[in-house]
């Protein structure tokens, strides 16, 4: 455990030491470092490019590391900076359709009185079936905005607040893009299982 | 989620499950929100289903997923030119 008290002195004065920064890199942002790596592949689809983003974010971060602020969330504050790397530097290469237009269903399912539905006929038993395969492959067929949400909240875990910190939206737009995106991710699951047999 | 939807208030408890609901699969529940959830599960069989299906999907993401590492080359790699810095 490094020093905290002698990091936010350091970071009243926004003068870190070599020595200092390195600490605190170490300390606070290698450990994500795997997590990182899964997100930007799980986002390019493309070991370089994830390659190359993971690296941006961890120089990034360097080169910013008298912005964070000690003790605060360093895996939501990482995500930020490889999220926002991903749509400005490789998204404009990828040969991915621009992201869905979904303004008005969102705002469609941000509405308080919007009926939410049971829309699939997925068993549980069906689901407990399926292999790694068939839930990665359902889970990369989704548009990228909804495959991140997938990803920042069932695989990283992340609450409301930081995953709309994260993607810069409010916290009503990211309920709402979660459920749409599970709803999307069953039915895929479902005419998966129908093909299949299950 | 009563299969008939028998009577009005059922139709609304249902209605309020499903909302709740993603509250609760992602733990951001009030705990009025977690008491009427539970009570509801008593007695809807159907919500109760629902709710397993939506959680068995969540679960299988988090337990199938195969999770990609940091390649050690890389790691190695961006510490170097961090110490360089």
């Amino acid at each position: 455990m490094y020093e905290r008290k002698e990091l936010y002195m350091s970071d009243n004065n926004k003068e870190l030491s070599k020595a200092q920064k390195d600490k605190l890199f170490n300390s606070e942002f290698v450990p994500h470092i795997d997590a990182l790596y899964n997100f930007a592949f799980r986002l390019s689809f493309d070991e370089d490019d994830a390659n190359d983003l993971v690296q941006d974010t961890f120089l990034k971060s360097y080169r910013f590391i008298e912005s964070y602020e000690v003790g605060t969330n360093a895996k939501a504050w990482l995500f930020r900076i490889l999220k926002n790397s991903f749509i400005n530097d490789y998204r404009k290469k990828s040969k991915e359709p621009s992201k869905v237009d979904y303004t008005e269903m969102e705002n469609y399912y941000n509405s308080e009185d919007t009926p939410v539905e049971a829309t699939t006929d997925l068993r549980i038993d069906t689901v407990k079936d399926m292999m790694g395969d068939e839930v990665t492959n359902a889970l990369n067929a989704l548009a990228i905005d909804f495959r991140t949400i997938i990803i920042l909240c069932d695989l990283e875990g992340f609450k409301y607040e930081e995953m709309a910190k994260i993607l810069d939206i409010p916290i009503g737009t990211v309920r709402s893009r979660l459920h749409r995106a599970r709803q999307m991710l069953k039915e895929r699951l479902s005419n998966y299982a129908k093909e299949m047999g299950y | 989620m009563e299969d008939s939807n028998k009577n009005g208030a059922a139709a609304c408890d249902c209605g309020q499950f499903l909302s709740v609901m993603q509250l609760i699969l992602d733990d951001e529940a009030s705990e009025e929100q977690l008491c009427f959830f539970k009570e509801h599960m008593l007695d809807c069989h159907g919500c109760l289903e629902y709710y397993n299906v939506e959680k068995s999907v969540i679960d299988e993401i988090r337990t199938k997923l195969e999770r990609k590492c940091c390649p050690e080359s890389l790691k190695k790699s961006i510490l170097g030119k961090i110490q360089a810095i």
